[in-house]
């Protein structure tokens, strides 16, 4: 077999790719072993699938190949993927926007967490500080903490999102009604890296504040709180 | 080795109200003295303590250790300071809860660049023996009682082996026999010439100095008879 097509969850993805000497040998052997033999003519070919290029006008390039050729019959395939690219699309966009607003909105509580936090622990700090602590290990203390934490809390979550998408990926390709496909082991951790650099460039986002607040404090005001 | 020239501290708590918790004091604190200020509350004994540590910076006047003038250093240089030179004992529980005795008691050495783990902590196993702690080094804050935790503290700010140590209210939340075994141990390390300047408003520590005095609305005045004393212990 020379090929197939990606999967694409629709079942039109079935089609199998060989030469044409692996056709006749099937459509031999199809005589002893297939209940409906497969009968190919010699020296012809039945179909030619034609995929043009990224914003042709497939119906263009259909009605060029009527003119250029004789005893070929152009079909038009449906336009199944268009359909589900622009429903995808519209989807896509959805979830991105969704995505941003809870992203702004997480950055935005882990400051405040991250503030709280560091106002209860000033005194600790001012402690360090005050045992021979520069400013800057202060301010790196802060960040890495909040680092630990991001990605503690970014492979948590992400496993038991996989988890709960691979558990009920049939319920929701149904709610979907449109083709879904988990994705494979390879994409789905490229997913988790990046999804795990996200939270660690967010809590460090979010811990940037308070880390300068706290390693710039007065020392003596700090301990007297 | 500590000196205070002409210092004085203003906080400014709003437009119309300035504080001067420490006005015009002139000391001067050779290496290996003992010296003990006492005063009430709110009396500026601790403004006093964080502007020998450069802490805080005077509003005017001049902190120098050995002759290195703290006003004039940048944050960093202080810390290095702070982290070769001076102990510090705090009045408040300042051991970090999540780290065992031993850590605390290593953790400034991570600071001093001169140092490296296996001598700091064989430095922290022989501090604590001394101070009676052999048995606690791997437990937490938590498991200690106040006089303990003093002791650990005493360990932490002798771990870098500073000339000087800064002591505010070394002895408070503890009975009159741990204080007294406190501040004969902090005696005993002075006579190894390391330099003490501690405040507290406890008199009775008064006979463990070498010189006294007594801080009174941001002035400095030694104690130097007995009849001053009283006058001390009469406010």
């Amino acid at each position: 077999m020379k090929g197939n097509l990606e999967a694409t969850g629709t079942g039109i993805d079935q089609t199998m790719f060989m030469t044409m000497d692996t056709a006749q040998a099937m459509a031999k052997s199809s005589v002893t072993t297939a209940v409906q033999p497969l009968d190919i003519p010699a020296d012809s070919i039945s179909a030619v699938m034609v995929k043009v290029k990224p914003g042709a006008d497939a119906h263009k390039v259909a009605l060029q190949i009527l003119l250029d050729t004789t005893g070929m019959y152009p079909i038009e395939s449906p336009n199944l993927f268009g359909t589900f690219r622009s429903q995808m699309s519209g989807l896509l966009w959805g979830f991105f926007a969704l995505t941003v607003i809870i992203w702004i909105l997480a950055a935005l509580m882990m400051g405040v967490n991250f503030s709280m936090a560091a106002n209860e622990r000033r005194r600790e700090m001012a402690v360090l500080r005050a045992v021979g602590a520069t400013p800057g290990f202060v301010f790196r203390l802060v960040l890495i903490e909040a680092g630990i934490l991001a990605d503690a809390g970014a492979v948590v979550g992400i496993s038991i999102a996989a988890f709960l998408i691979y558990m009920f990926k049939d319920l929701i390709a149904a709610s979907l009604k449109m083709p879904f496909l988990f994705p494979s082991f390879s994409t789905f951790m490229g997913v988790f890296g990046i999804g795990v650099a996200v939270a660690i460039i967010t809590v460090t986002i979010s811990a940037l504040v308070p880390a300068i607040r706290v390693s710039g404090q007065e020392l003596a005001i700090s301990m007297r709180e | 080795m500590l000196s205070f020239k002409d210092v004085t501290k203003d906080f400014r708590l709003d437009e119309q109200t300035t504080i001067t918790p420490v006005s015009n004091v002139n000391l001067d604190i050779e290496q290996g003295e003992f010296v003990i200020i006492v005063g009430r509350s709110g009396t500026g004994k601790t403004t006093l303590l964080n502007l020998a540590a450069g802490m805080v910076k005077p509003t005017s006047g001049k902190v120098t250790i050995d002759k290195k003038d703290l006003g004039n250093m940048n944050q960093k240089e202080l810390s290095v300071l702070r982290s070769q030179q001076i102990g510090f004992i705090f009045q408040f529980p300042s051991l970090i809860p999540a780290l065992s005795i031993r850590d605390n008691v290593t953790m400034p050495a991570i600071f001093n660049q001169n140092d490296n783990a296996k001598d700091t902590n064989d430095r922290a196993i022989e501090l604590l023996g001394t101070l009676g702690l052999a048995a606690k080094i791997d437990v937490y804050p938590r498991q200690l009682s106040a006089g303990e935790t003093k002791r650990v503290v005493l360990a932490r700010s002798l771990i870098n082996q500073p000339h000087l140590i800064l002591a505010d209210e070394p002895t408070s939340d503890l009975d009159d026999r741990t204080e007294d075994e406190v501040m004969k141990l902090l005696r005993e390390i002075n006579a190894k010439g390391v330099t003490f300047l501690i405040v507290t408003h406890s008199l009775q520590l008064i006979p463990f100095a070498t010189r006294a005095f007594e801080m009174d609305n941001g002035n400095l005045n030694q104690i130097t008879s007995a009849e001053q004393l009283k006058t001390a212990v009469s406010r």
